[in-house]
Protein backbone atom coordinates (compact mmCIF):
# COMPACT_ATOMS: atom_id res chain seq x y z
CA UNK A 1 0.00 0.00 0.00
CA UNK A 2 0.92 3.06 -0.90
CA UNK A 3 0.70 7.00 0.24
CA UNK A 4 0.75 9.92 -2.16
CA UNK A 5 3.05 12.58 -1.39
CA UNK A 6 0.02 15.07 0.50
CA UNK A 7 -1.75 12.20 1.86
CA UNK A 8 0.29 12.21 5.23
CA UNK A 9 -0.49 8.88 7.03
CA UNK A 10 -0.58 9.60 10.86
CA UNK A 11 -1.18 6.80 12.62
CA UNK A 12 2.91 5.42 12.68
CA UNK A 13 5.31 5.18 15.19
CA UNK A 14 8.37 8.01 14.26
CA UNK A 15 10.42 4.41 13.59
CA UNK A 16 7.85 3.52 10.61
CA UNK A 17 7.36 5.12 7.55
CA UNK A 18 4.23 3.84 5.58
CA UNK A 19 5.69 4.58 1.97
CA UNK A 20 7.69 1.52 2.87
CA UNK A 21 5.75 -0.78 4.56
CA UNK A 22 3.57 -3.12 3.27
CA UNK A 23 0.96 -2.72 5.86
CA UNK A 24 -0.77 0.01 6.62
CA UNK A 25 -1.54 0.01 10.36
CA UNK A 26 0.12 -1.78 13.13
CA UNK A 27 -1.70 -3.97 16.01
CA UNK A 28 -1.51 -0.35 18.30
CA UNK A 29 -2.97 1.62 15.76
CA UNK A 30 -5.67 -0.31 15.43
CA UNK A 31 -6.20 -1.05 19.32
CA UNK A 32 -5.85 3.56 19.66
CA UNK A 33 -8.33 3.89 16.50
CA UNK A 34 -10.81 1.54 17.98
CA UNK A 35 -10.01 3.43 21.51
CA UNK A 36 -10.69 7.17 19.36
CA UNK A 37 -13.51 5.60 17.97
CA UNK A 38 -15.23 4.67 20.89
CA UNK A 39 -14.41 7.93 22.20
CA UNK A 40 -16.01 9.94 19.31
CA UNK A 41 -18.90 8.17 18.65
CA UNK A 42 -20.90 6.65 21.41
CA UNK A 43 -18.66 9.36 23.54
CA UNK A 44 -19.24 12.31 21.65
CA UNK A 45 -22.77 11.48 21.16
CA UNK A 46 -23.09 10.78 24.96
CA UNK A 47 -21.58 14.15 25.47
CA UNK A 48 -24.14 15.69 22.58
CA UNK A 49 -27.02 14.23 24.70
CA UNK A 50 -26.28 15.18 27.68
CA UNK A 51 -25.58 18.58 26.97
CA UNK A 52 -28.91 18.83 25.70
CA UNK A 53 -30.40 17.81 28.70
CA UNK A 54 -28.03 20.31 30.19
CA UNK A 55 -29.23 23.36 28.26
CA UNK A 56 -32.62 22.27 28.40
CA UNK A 57 -32.78 22.36 31.69
CA UNK A 58 -30.34 25.42 32.75
CA UNK A 59 -31.18 27.92 30.23
CA UNK A 60 -33.58 30.58 31.12
CA UNK A 61 -36.05 29.83 28.45
CA UNK A 62 -39.01 29.03 28.08
CA UNK A 63 -39.43 25.01 27.83
CA UNK A 64 -40.42 24.43 24.12
CA UNK A 65 -37.49 26.48 23.44
CA UNK A 66 -34.96 25.15 25.73
CA UNK A 67 -35.60 21.93 23.94
CA UNK A 68 -35.03 22.93 20.55
CA UNK A 69 -32.40 24.97 21.69
CA UNK A 70 -30.42 21.84 23.67
CA UNK A 71 -31.20 19.75 20.53
CA UNK A 72 -28.93 22.57 18.73
CA UNK A 73 -26.43 22.86 20.48
CA UNK A 74 -25.86 18.93 21.15
CA UNK A 75 -26.01 18.86 17.38
CA UNK A 76 -23.17 21.73 17.09
CA UNK A 77 -21.18 19.87 19.88
CA UNK A 78 -20.91 16.27 18.38
CA UNK A 79 -18.22 17.00 15.06
CA UNK A 80 -15.87 19.04 17.22
CA UNK A 81 -15.84 16.28 20.07
CA UNK A 82 -15.47 13.92 17.10
CA UNK A 83 -12.65 15.91 15.52
CA UNK A 84 -10.90 16.35 19.47
CA UNK A 85 -10.96 12.63 19.18
CA UNK A 86 -8.82 12.25 16.85
CA UNK A 87 -6.46 15.18 17.33
CA UNK A 88 -5.29 15.03 20.69
CA UNK A 89 -1.95 13.48 20.81
CA UNK A 90 -2.25 11.85 24.30
CA UNK A 91 -4.77 8.98 24.52
CA UNK A 92 -5.25 9.08 28.35
CA UNK A 93 -5.58 12.46 28.17
CA UNK A 94 -8.45 12.48 25.69
CA UNK A 95 -10.27 9.80 28.11
CA UNK A 96 -9.31 12.36 30.89
CA UNK A 97 -10.76 14.85 28.77
CA UNK A 98 -13.96 13.43 27.97
CA UNK A 99 -14.63 11.74 30.81
CA UNK A 100 -14.46 14.93 32.82
CA UNK A 101 -16.84 16.97 30.60
CA UNK A 102 -19.14 14.34 30.70
CA UNK A 103 -19.65 13.88 34.39
CA UNK A 104 -19.89 17.73 34.40
CA UNK A 105 -22.63 17.53 31.95
CA UNK A 106 -24.26 14.93 33.46
CA UNK A 107 -24.52 16.20 36.85
CA UNK A 108 -25.55 19.66 35.37
CA UNK A 109 -28.07 17.20 33.30
CA UNK A 110 -29.59 15.12 36.00
CA UNK A 111 -28.87 16.46 39.76
CA UNK A 112 -30.74 17.80 41.43
CA UNK A 113 -33.59 14.86 40.30
CA UNK B 1 3.34 8.82 19.38
CA UNK B 2 3.45 11.76 16.40
CA UNK B 3 0.41 13.49 15.94
CA UNK B 4 -0.12 16.33 14.00
CA UNK B 5 -3.62 18.06 13.29
CA UNK B 6 -3.47 18.40 10.09
CA UNK B 7 -2.59 14.58 9.07
CA UNK B 8 -5.08 13.73 11.86
CA UNK B 9 -7.87 15.22 10.01
CA UNK B 10 -7.05 14.18 7.03
CA UNK B 11 -6.98 10.54 7.91
CA UNK B 12 -10.29 11.53 9.62
CA UNK B 13 -11.93 13.23 6.56
CA UNK B 14 -10.86 9.38 4.44
CA UNK B 15 -12.31 7.21 6.38
CA UNK B 16 -15.46 9.27 7.35
CA UNK B 17 -15.92 10.36 3.66
CA UNK B 18 -15.41 6.47 2.37
CA UNK B 19 -17.57 4.73 5.21
CA UNK B 20 -20.64 7.07 4.42
CA UNK B 21 -19.86 8.48 1.43
CA UNK B 22 -22.33 5.88 -0.48
CA UNK B 23 -25.41 6.40 1.54
CA UNK B 24 -24.20 10.23 1.69
CA UNK B 25 -24.07 9.67 -2.46
CA UNK B 26 -27.79 8.53 -2.50
CA UNK B 27 -29.01 10.96 -0.14
CA UNK B 28 -27.36 13.92 -1.88
CA UNK B 29 -28.89 12.50 -4.96
CA UNK B 30 -32.35 11.75 -4.13
CA UNK B 31 -32.55 15.27 -1.99
CA UNK B 32 -30.99 17.03 -5.27
CA UNK B 33 -34.37 15.35 -6.91
CA UNK B 34 -36.80 16.20 -4.01
CA UNK B 35 -35.95 19.78 -4.20
CA UNK B 36 -38.98 19.33 -7.48
CA UNK B 37 -40.76 16.84 -6.08
CA UNK B 38 -44.28 18.43 -7.12
CA UNK B 39 -42.66 18.97 -10.39
CA UNK B 40 -41.53 15.30 -10.52
CA UNK B 41 -45.44 14.25 -9.35
CA UNK B 42 -46.57 16.49 -12.17
CA UNK B 43 -44.54 14.83 -14.40
CA UNK B 44 -45.13 11.46 -13.69
CA UNK B 45 -48.94 12.20 -14.10
CA UNK B 46 -49.22 12.88 -17.73
CA UNK B 47 -53.03 12.94 -17.25
CA UNK B 48 -53.02 16.47 -15.35
CA UNK B 49 -53.03 18.75 -18.35
CA UNK B 50 -54.21 21.62 -16.63
CA UNK B 51 -51.16 23.61 -15.42
CA UNK B 52 -53.08 25.66 -12.48
CA UNK B 53 -55.46 24.26 -10.12
CA UNK B 54 -58.19 26.34 -7.32
CA UNK B 55 -57.16 25.85 -3.98
CA UNK B 56 -60.50 26.23 -2.07
CA UNK B 57 -62.68 24.34 -5.09
CA UNK B 58 -60.15 21.77 -5.12
CA UNK B 59 -60.21 21.66 -1.15
CA UNK B 60 -63.94 20.91 -1.61
CA UNK B 61 -63.55 18.18 -4.44
CA UNK B 62 -61.55 16.22 -1.83
CA UNK B 63 -63.24 16.29 0.99
CA UNK B 64 -66.44 15.02 -0.55
CA UNK B 65 -64.74 12.20 -2.11
CA UNK B 66 -62.62 11.36 1.06
CA UNK B 67 -66.21 11.51 2.91
CA UNK B 68 -67.63 8.84 0.75
CA UNK B 69 -64.54 6.87 0.72
CA UNK B 70 -62.17 7.36 3.53
CA UNK B 71 -64.98 8.14 6.40
CA UNK B 72 -63.11 5.57 8.52
CA UNK B 73 -59.94 7.12 8.42
CA UNK B 74 -58.92 8.57 11.80
CA UNK B 75 -57.62 11.62 10.00
CA UNK B 76 -57.33 12.66 6.30
CA UNK B 77 -53.87 14.78 5.49
CA UNK B 78 -53.79 17.50 2.62
CA UNK B 79 -51.74 19.50 0.98
CA UNK B 80 -53.64 22.01 -1.05
CA UNK B 81 -52.98 22.89 -5.04
CA UNK B 82 -50.60 25.24 -5.75
CA UNK B 83 -49.09 26.92 -8.97
CA UNK B 84 -46.23 24.28 -8.91
CA UNK B 85 -48.43 21.56 -7.82
CA UNK B 86 -51.83 21.58 -9.58
CA UNK B 87 -53.46 18.89 -7.39
CA UNK B 88 -54.88 17.71 -3.97
CA UNK B 89 -51.76 16.19 -2.28
CA UNK B 90 -54.07 13.84 0.10
CA UNK B 91 -52.98 11.23 2.95
CA UNK B 92 -55.57 9.28 4.62
CA UNK B 93 -55.66 5.62 6.20
CA UNK B 94 -57.12 2.30 5.30
CA UNK B 95 -57.80 -1.30 6.57
CA UNK B 96 -54.35 -1.82 5.14
CA UNK B 97 -52.33 1.55 6.75
CA UNK B 98 -51.80 4.70 4.84
CA UNK B 99 -52.70 5.20 1.63
CA UNK B 100 -51.07 8.26 -0.30
CA UNK B 101 -52.58 9.79 -4.10
CA UNK B 102 -53.16 13.09 -5.35
CA UNK B 103 -56.47 13.80 -6.15
CA UNK B 104 -57.99 15.50 -9.52
CA UNK B 105 -58.97 19.35 -8.31
CA UNK B 106 -61.89 19.19 -10.26
CA UNK B 107 -63.66 15.74 -9.60
CA UNK B 108 -62.00 14.66 -5.67
CA UNK B 109 -60.88 11.56 -6.79
CA UNK B 110 -57.99 10.19 -7.68
CA UNK B 111 -59.34 7.47 -10.14
CA UNK B 112 -58.13 9.65 -12.90
CA UNK B 113 -54.73 9.91 -11.73
CA UNK B 114 -52.12 7.08 -12.50
CA UNK B 115 -50.91 5.22 -9.28
CA UNK B 116 -47.60 6.74 -8.63
CA UNK B 117 -46.07 7.91 -5.47
CA UNK B 118 -44.20 10.91 -7.83
CA UNK B 119 -41.40 13.11 -6.45
CA UNK B 120 -42.60 11.48 -3.26
CA UNK B 121 -40.31 8.67 -3.41
CA UNK B 122 -37.07 11.10 -3.65
CA UNK B 123 -38.01 13.41 -1.09
CA UNK B 124 -39.39 9.58 1.36
CA UNK B 125 -35.89 7.93 0.53
CA UNK B 126 -33.54 11.20 0.89
CA UNK B 127 -34.64 10.45 5.28
CA UNK B 128 -36.44 7.20 5.36
CA UNK B 129 -33.92 5.28 3.02
CA UNK B 130 -36.64 2.72 2.21
CA UNK B 131 -35.99 0.96 5.52
CA UNK B 132 -39.23 1.12 8.23
CA UNK B 133 -39.46 3.99 10.95
CA UNK B 134 -37.35 5.20 12.68
CA UNK B 135 -34.45 3.06 11.36
CA UNK B 136 -34.49 4.69 7.96
CA UNK B 137 -34.42 8.33 9.70
CA UNK B 138 -31.96 7.53 12.39
CA UNK B 139 -29.80 6.17 9.82
CA UNK B 140 -29.78 9.52 7.74
CA UNK B 141 -29.47 11.44 10.77
CA UNK B 142 -26.59 9.89 11.77
CA UNK B 143 -25.49 10.33 7.69
CA UNK B 144 -25.67 14.18 8.00
CA UNK B 145 -23.84 14.39 11.25
CA UNK B 146 -21.02 12.10 9.12
CA UNK B 147 -21.45 14.85 6.34
CA UNK B 148 -20.61 17.98 8.84
CA UNK B 149 -18.11 16.12 10.16
CA UNK B 150 -16.10 15.16 6.48
CA UNK B 151 -16.88 19.04 5.62
CA UNK B 152 -15.24 19.92 8.50
CA UNK B 153 -11.98 17.86 8.17
CA UNK B 154 -11.84 18.40 4.65
CA UNK B 155 -11.42 22.14 5.35
CA UNK B 156 -8.76 21.10 7.03
CA UNK B 157 -7.53 18.35 4.91
CA UNK B 158 -7.58 20.59 1.97
CA UNK B 159 -6.66 23.59 3.63
CA UNK B 160 -5.32 24.98 0.71
CA UNK B 161 -8.28 24.91 -1.68
CA UNK B 162 -9.26 28.54 -1.17
CA UNK B 163 -5.85 29.03 -2.73
CA UNK B 164 -5.77 26.41 -5.38
CA UNK B 165 -9.29 27.46 -6.67
CA UNK B 166 -8.57 28.59 -9.73
CA UNK B 167 -6.73 25.59 -10.43
CA UNK B 168 -7.52 22.68 -12.30
CA UNK B 169 -5.64 20.28 -14.27
CA UNK B 170 -7.74 17.86 -16.30
CA UNK B 171 -6.66 14.90 -17.91
CA UNK B 172 -3.56 14.63 -14.96
CA UNK B 173 -5.25 11.03 -13.17
CA UNK B 174 -5.57 11.56 -9.29
CA UNK B 175 -4.34 15.41 -9.60
CA UNK B 176 -7.84 16.33 -11.67
CA UNK B 177 -9.76 14.47 -9.30
CA UNK B 178 -8.27 16.42 -6.55
CA UNK B 179 -8.88 19.34 -8.38
CA UNK B 180 -12.51 18.94 -9.45
CA UNK B 181 -12.89 17.45 -5.37
CA UNK B 182 -11.91 20.79 -4.08
CA UNK B 183 -13.11 22.98 -6.89
CA UNK B 184 -16.85 21.34 -5.88
CA UNK B 185 -15.90 21.66 -2.27
CA UNK B 186 -14.70 25.48 -2.10
CA UNK B 187 -17.80 26.56 -4.89
CA UNK B 188 -20.70 25.30 -2.98
CA UNK B 189 -19.16 25.02 0.65
CA UNK B 190 -21.21 27.47 2.75
CA UNK B 191 -23.96 25.17 1.00
CA UNK B 192 -22.65 21.60 1.78
CA UNK B 193 -22.23 22.88 5.65
CA UNK B 194 -25.72 24.28 5.92
CA UNK B 195 -27.26 21.73 3.88
CA UNK B 196 -25.89 18.93 5.97
CA UNK B 197 -26.25 20.89 9.59
CA UNK B 198 -30.06 21.56 8.88
CA UNK B 199 -30.13 18.01 7.79
CA UNK B 200 -29.59 17.02 11.42
CA UNK B 201 -31.75 19.78 12.40
CA UNK B 202 -34.97 18.21 10.70
CA UNK B 203 -34.31 14.95 12.40
CA UNK B 204 -33.08 16.29 15.34
CA UNK B 205 -35.89 15.67 17.24
CA UNK B 206 -35.42 11.50 16.26
CA UNK B 207 -31.56 11.97 17.23
CA UNK B 208 -31.45 14.18 20.52
CA UNK B 209 -35.18 13.43 22.26
CA UNK B 210 -33.75 13.18 25.77
CA UNK B 211 -33.90 16.75 26.50
CA UNK B 212 -38.24 16.55 25.69
CA UNK B 213 -37.81 13.18 28.01
CA UNK B 214 -36.58 15.14 30.94
CA UNK B 215 -38.63 18.38 30.81
CA UNK B 216 -42.08 17.00 29.87
CA UNK B 217 -41.38 13.33 31.84
CA UNK B 218 -43.35 11.25 29.58
CA UNK B 219 -46.29 14.18 29.10
CA UNK B 220 -45.95 14.02 25.13
CA UNK B 221 -49.45 15.32 24.74
CA UNK B 222 -48.18 18.73 26.74
CA UNK B 223 -44.72 18.61 24.84
CA UNK B 224 -46.66 18.80 21.70
CA UNK B 225 -49.22 21.60 22.64
CA UNK B 226 -46.13 23.66 24.03
CA UNK B 227 -44.37 23.28 20.83
CA UNK B 228 -47.76 23.49 18.69
CA UNK B 229 -49.70 25.43 21.05
CA UNK B 230 -52.44 25.89 17.67
CA UNK B 231 -52.30 21.71 17.75
CA UNK B 232 -55.89 20.78 19.47
CA UNK B 233 -56.25 17.11 20.46
CA UNK B 234 -59.41 15.97 21.39
CA UNK B 235 -60.59 12.15 22.07
CA UNK B 236 -63.07 10.62 19.49
CA UNK B 237 -66.86 10.58 20.96
CA UNK B 238 -68.23 8.17 18.45
CA UNK B 239 -71.29 10.61 18.01
CA UNK B 240 -71.17 10.85 14.39
CA UNK B 241 -71.46 14.62 13.27
CA UNK B 242 -71.30 16.08 9.85
CA UNK B 243 -68.32 18.36 8.79
CA UNK B 244 -68.65 21.97 8.59
CA UNK B 245 -68.05 22.96 4.96
CA UNK B 246 -64.41 23.32 3.75
CA UNK B 247 -64.75 26.01 2.02
CA UNK B 248 -65.54 29.26 4.11
CA UNK B 249 -63.25 27.36 6.74
CA UNK B 250 -60.19 27.41 4.16
CA UNK B 251 -61.39 31.38 3.28
CA UNK B 252 -60.99 32.79 7.13
CA UNK B 253 -57.48 30.92 7.23
CA UNK B 254 -56.98 32.51 4.14
CA UNK B 255 -58.03 36.31 5.27
CA UNK B 256 -55.69 35.48 8.59
CA UNK B 257 -52.78 34.26 6.73
CA UNK B 258 -52.74 37.39 4.07
CA UNK B 259 -50.90 36.87 0.93
CA UNK B 260 -48.99 33.24 1.78
CA UNK B 261 -51.89 31.78 1.81
CA UNK B 262 -52.18 28.04 2.68
CA UNK B 263 -50.12 25.46 2.61
CA UNK B 264 -52.37 22.43 3.64
CA UNK B 265 -54.53 21.08 6.54
CA UNK B 266 -55.49 18.56 8.33
CA UNK B 267 -58.72 16.89 9.73
CA UNK B 268 -58.63 14.75 13.13
CA UNK B 269 -61.82 12.41 13.71
CA UNK B 270 -63.88 13.30 10.41
CA UNK B 271 -67.34 12.50 10.56
CA UNK B 272 -67.02 12.59 14.61
CA UNK B 273 -68.60 15.70 16.96
CA UNK B 274 -64.19 15.87 18.16
CA UNK B 275 -63.43 16.78 14.30
CA UNK B 276 -60.29 19.66 14.50
CA UNK B 277 -59.48 21.45 11.34
CA UNK B 278 -55.46 22.65 11.35
CA UNK B 279 -54.93 24.87 8.68
CA UNK B 280 -51.33 25.48 8.21
CA UNK B 281 -50.18 28.66 5.91
CA UNK B 282 -47.86 28.91 2.71
CA UNK B 283 -43.88 29.67 3.52
CA UNK B 284 -43.63 31.56 0.39
CA UNK B 285 -42.42 34.88 2.48
CA UNK B 286 -40.90 33.33 4.97
CA UNK B 287 -37.84 30.99 5.08
CA UNK B 288 -39.05 29.35 8.43
CA UNK B 289 -41.52 26.37 8.25
CA UNK B 290 -45.39 26.46 10.01
CA UNK B 291 -44.87 30.25 11.19
CA UNK B 292 -49.05 30.86 11.24
CA UNK B 293 -51.24 27.86 12.53
CA UNK B 294 -55.11 27.97 12.65
CA UNK B 295 -57.10 25.23 13.89
CA UNK B 296 -60.94 24.91 13.49
CA UNK B 297 -63.71 22.97 15.05
CA UNK B 298 -64.42 20.51 12.61
CA UNK B 299 -68.28 21.02 13.16
CA UNK B 300 -68.85 24.42 13.78
CA UNK B 301 -66.27 25.78 11.98
CA UNK B 302 -65.44 28.16 14.85
CA UNK B 303 -61.72 28.99 15.61
CA UNK B 304 -60.57 27.13 18.14
CA UNK B 305 -57.25 27.84 18.35
CA UNK B 306 -54.47 30.31 16.60
CA UNK B 307 -50.69 30.73 16.67
CA UNK B 308 -47.82 32.71 14.63
CA UNK B 309 -44.49 31.52 15.74
CA UNK B 310 -42.69 34.29 17.34
CA UNK B 311 -40.34 32.23 19.99
CA UNK B 312 -37.05 33.19 19.44
CA UNK B 313 -35.68 29.78 19.68
CA UNK B 314 -38.32 28.10 17.65
CA UNK B 315 -38.48 30.31 15.47
CA UNK B 316 -34.35 29.84 14.61
CA UNK B 317 -34.88 26.26 14.74
CA UNK B 318 -38.23 26.83 12.02
CA UNK B 319 -35.86 28.88 9.77
CA UNK B 320 -33.16 26.21 10.31
CA UNK B 321 -35.80 23.46 9.18
CA UNK B 322 -37.36 25.95 6.22
CA UNK B 323 -33.53 26.35 4.80
CA UNK B 324 -33.38 22.73 4.27
CA UNK B 325 -36.49 21.76 2.59
CA UNK B 326 -36.33 25.40 0.68
CA UNK B 327 -40.44 25.79 0.71
CA UNK B 328 -40.04 29.26 0.82
CA UNK B 329 -37.42 29.38 -2.94
CA UNK B 330 -38.38 30.93 -5.43
CA UNK B 331 -37.77 29.42 -8.82
CA UNK B 332 -34.13 30.23 -9.51
CA UNK B 333 -33.66 30.20 -5.76
CA UNK B 334 -34.18 26.43 -6.48
CA UNK B 335 -32.80 25.75 -9.36
CA UNK B 336 -29.19 27.35 -6.96
CA UNK B 337 -30.46 24.01 -4.43
CA UNK B 338 -30.39 21.80 -7.68
CA UNK B 339 -27.24 22.73 -8.86
CA UNK B 340 -25.38 22.95 -5.21
CA UNK B 341 -27.06 19.54 -4.42
CA UNK B 342 -25.38 18.35 -7.71
CA UNK B 343 -22.41 19.95 -6.73
CA UNK B 344 -22.75 18.09 -3.20
CA UNK B 345 -23.41 14.28 -4.86
CA UNK B 346 -20.36 15.31 -6.85
CA UNK B 347 -18.08 16.39 -4.39
CA UNK B 348 -19.22 12.83 -2.39
CA UNK B 349 -18.47 10.94 -5.64
CA UNK B 350 -15.10 12.34 -6.56
CA UNK B 351 -14.53 11.68 -2.95
CA UNK B 352 -15.04 8.32 -3.08
CA UNK B 353 -12.88 7.94 -6.48
CA UNK B 354 -10.33 9.50 -4.63
CA UNK B 355 -9.87 7.63 -1.48
CA UNK B 356 -9.34 4.21 -4.35
CA UNK B 357 -7.50 5.38 -6.62
CA UNK B 358 -4.57 6.26 -4.41
CA UNK B 359 -5.12 3.17 -2.91
CA UNK B 360 -5.16 0.99 -5.79
CA UNK B 361 -1.67 1.93 -7.53
CA UNK B 362 0.69 -1.12 -6.77
CA UNK B 363 -1.14 -4.71 -5.85
CA UNK B 364 -4.24 -3.19 -4.04
CA UNK B 365 -5.92 -5.29 -1.31
CA UNK B 366 -9.26 -7.42 -1.74
CA UNK B 367 -10.92 -5.05 0.40
CA UNK B 368 -9.85 -2.03 -1.85
CA UNK B 369 -10.66 -3.66 -5.26
CA UNK B 370 -13.87 -4.41 -4.00
CA UNK B 371 -14.72 -0.89 -2.65
CA UNK B 372 -13.46 0.54 -5.93
CA UNK B 373 -15.87 -1.81 -7.92
CA UNK B 374 -18.52 -0.32 -5.71
CA UNK B 375 -18.09 2.89 -6.58
CA UNK B 376 -18.47 2.30 -9.84
CA UNK B 377 -21.97 0.68 -9.06
CA UNK B 378 -23.20 3.76 -6.66
CA UNK B 379 -21.88 6.42 -8.82
CA UNK B 380 -22.91 5.75 -12.26
CA UNK B 381 -25.20 3.04 -11.05
CA UNK B 382 -27.71 5.45 -8.51
CA UNK B 383 -28.22 8.11 -11.64
CA UNK B 384 -29.01 5.27 -13.78
CA UNK B 385 -31.49 3.68 -10.95
CA UNK B 386 -33.38 6.60 -10.16
CA UNK B 387 -33.34 7.52 -13.60
CA UNK B 388 -35.44 3.91 -14.33
CA UNK B 389 -37.91 5.38 -12.01
CA UNK B 390 -38.80 7.87 -14.67
CA UNK B 391 -39.14 5.33 -17.28
CA UNK B 392 -41.27 2.38 -14.98
CA UNK B 393 -43.40 5.50 -14.30
CA UNK B 394 -44.42 6.00 -18.12
CA UNK B 395 -43.76 2.24 -19.41
CA UNK B 396 -45.67 0.48 -16.83
CA UNK B 397 -49.53 0.05 -17.99
CA UNK B 398 -51.35 2.71 -16.50
CA UNK B 399 -54.15 -0.04 -14.75
CA UNK B 400 -51.70 -2.31 -13.49
CA UNK B 401 -52.24 -3.19 -10.01
CA UNK B 402 -50.40 -2.01 -6.96
CA UNK B 403 -48.00 -0.11 -9.52
CA UNK B 404 -46.69 2.35 -7.34
CA UNK B 405 -44.99 -0.20 -5.78
CA UNK B 406 -43.60 -1.72 -8.88
CA UNK B 407 -42.29 1.90 -9.79
CA UNK B 408 -40.64 1.31 -6.56
CA UNK B 409 -39.32 -1.92 -6.64
CA UNK B 410 -37.86 -1.27 -10.18
CA UNK B 411 -35.68 0.91 -8.61
CA UNK B 412 -33.96 -0.73 -6.25
CA UNK B 413 -33.80 -4.12 -8.51
CA UNK B 414 -32.25 -1.62 -11.33
CA UNK B 415 -29.74 -0.79 -8.21
CA UNK B 416 -29.13 -4.64 -6.99
CA UNK B 417 -28.60 -5.74 -10.71
CA UNK B 418 -25.79 -2.98 -11.40
CA UNK B 419 -24.03 -3.47 -7.97
CA UNK B 420 -24.02 -6.72 -8.67
CA UNK B 421 -22.61 -6.17 -11.73
CA UNK B 422 -20.08 -3.97 -10.79
CA UNK B 423 -18.75 -6.01 -8.31
CA UNK B 424 -18.10 -8.91 -10.41
CA UNK B 425 -16.05 -7.77 -13.21
CA UNK B 426 -12.97 -4.67 -13.59
CA UNK B 427 -13.43 -1.07 -12.63
CA UNK B 428 -12.04 -0.34 -15.56
CA UNK B 429 -14.37 -1.84 -17.83
CA UNK B 430 -17.68 -1.07 -15.84
CA UNK B 431 -16.75 2.73 -15.61
CA UNK B 432 -17.25 2.76 -19.27
CA UNK B 433 -20.20 0.40 -19.65
CA UNK B 434 -22.23 1.93 -16.38
CA UNK B 435 -21.57 5.65 -17.38
CA UNK B 436 -22.94 4.55 -20.90
CA UNK B 437 -25.99 2.97 -19.04
CA UNK B 438 -26.73 6.33 -17.62
CA UNK B 439 -26.56 8.32 -20.01
CA UNK B 440 -28.65 6.22 -22.56
CA UNK B 441 -31.30 5.70 -19.45
CA UNK B 442 -31.11 9.59 -19.46
CA UNK B 443 -32.02 10.28 -22.61
CA UNK B 444 -34.65 7.58 -22.79
CA UNK B 445 -36.00 9.73 -20.00
CA UNK B 446 -35.67 13.19 -22.05
CA UNK B 447 -37.39 11.25 -24.96
CA UNK B 448 -40.18 9.49 -22.87
CA UNK B 449 -41.35 12.85 -21.55
CA UNK B 450 -42.58 13.45 -25.60
CA UNK B 451 -44.58 15.13 -26.06
CA UNK B 452 -43.57 18.22 -24.81
CA UNK B 453 -46.76 20.53 -24.38
CA UNK B 454 -46.47 20.79 -20.62
CA UNK B 455 -43.71 23.24 -19.47
CA UNK B 456 -42.54 20.51 -16.74
CA UNK B 457 -42.08 17.83 -19.54
CA UNK B 458 -39.78 20.04 -21.87
CA UNK B 459 -37.68 21.35 -18.97
CA UNK B 460 -37.36 17.55 -17.73
CA UNK B 461 -36.68 16.26 -21.06
CA UNK B 462 -33.98 18.72 -21.17
CA UNK B 463 -32.39 18.43 -17.42
CA UNK B 464 -32.08 14.74 -18.40
CA UNK B 465 -30.75 15.39 -21.64
CA UNK B 466 -27.64 17.32 -20.34
CA UNK B 467 -27.07 14.59 -17.86
CA UNK B 468 -27.35 12.29 -20.26
CA UNK B 469 -24.36 14.65 -22.41
CA UNK B 470 -22.58 14.86 -19.60
CA UNK B 471 -22.82 11.10 -18.93
CA UNK B 472 -21.63 10.26 -22.00
CA UNK B 473 -18.63 12.65 -22.03
CA UNK B 474 -17.28 10.89 -18.63
CA UNK B 475 -18.03 7.50 -20.84
CA UNK B 476 -15.87 8.55 -23.13
CA UNK B 477 -13.21 9.65 -20.55
CA UNK B 478 -13.43 6.62 -19.02
CA UNK B 479 -13.60 4.53 -22.59
CA UNK B 480 -10.47 6.35 -23.38
CA UNK B 481 -8.32 6.23 -20.56
CA UNK B 482 -8.94 2.26 -20.42
CA UNK B 483 -7.07 1.96 -23.41
CA UNK B 484 -4.31 4.15 -21.85
CA UNK B 485 -4.31 3.62 -17.97
CA UNK B 486 -1.47 6.04 -16.91
CA UNK B 487 -3.05 9.23 -18.70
Amino acid sequence: MTTEPFQTHLFTQTTRDARTSPMATTRTDRLDIAARALAGIPGGYTLAALLSVAAARWLPLPRADAVAAGMMLGLVAWPPVMMTAFALHSLPRLCACLTLTTAILATLAYWPA
Amino acid sequence: MKRNFRPAMTWLHDWSGIITGWLIFAIALSGTLSVFRPEITVWMHPELTRETADPIPAAEAAITWLSTHAPHSPDWYLDVPTPRAPFTLALWSDKNGYVFRPLDPLTGSPDALRDTHGGEFFYRFHFELQLPYPWGRLLAAIAAMALVLTLLTGIVAHRRFFADFFTFRPGKGQRSWLDAHNLLGVIALPFHLMIAFTGAVTLSTLLLPWGAQTLYKSDLTTAQHELHPAAIERPVTGKATPLAPIGPILRTAEQHFGKTGILSFYIENPGDQAAVITVTAGNTDSIGITSHVISFDGTTGTILAEHTEHRPVITTFNVLYGLHVARFAPGITRWLYFLSGLMLTALTGTGLRLWTISRTRNTPRLSTTLVDRLNVGFIAGTPTAFASYFLANRLLPVSLADRATLEIRTVFLTWAALLLFAALRPATKTWPELLSLAAITCAAVALISAPWHRSVDATTALTAFIFAAAFAAAARRAALKKRHPTT
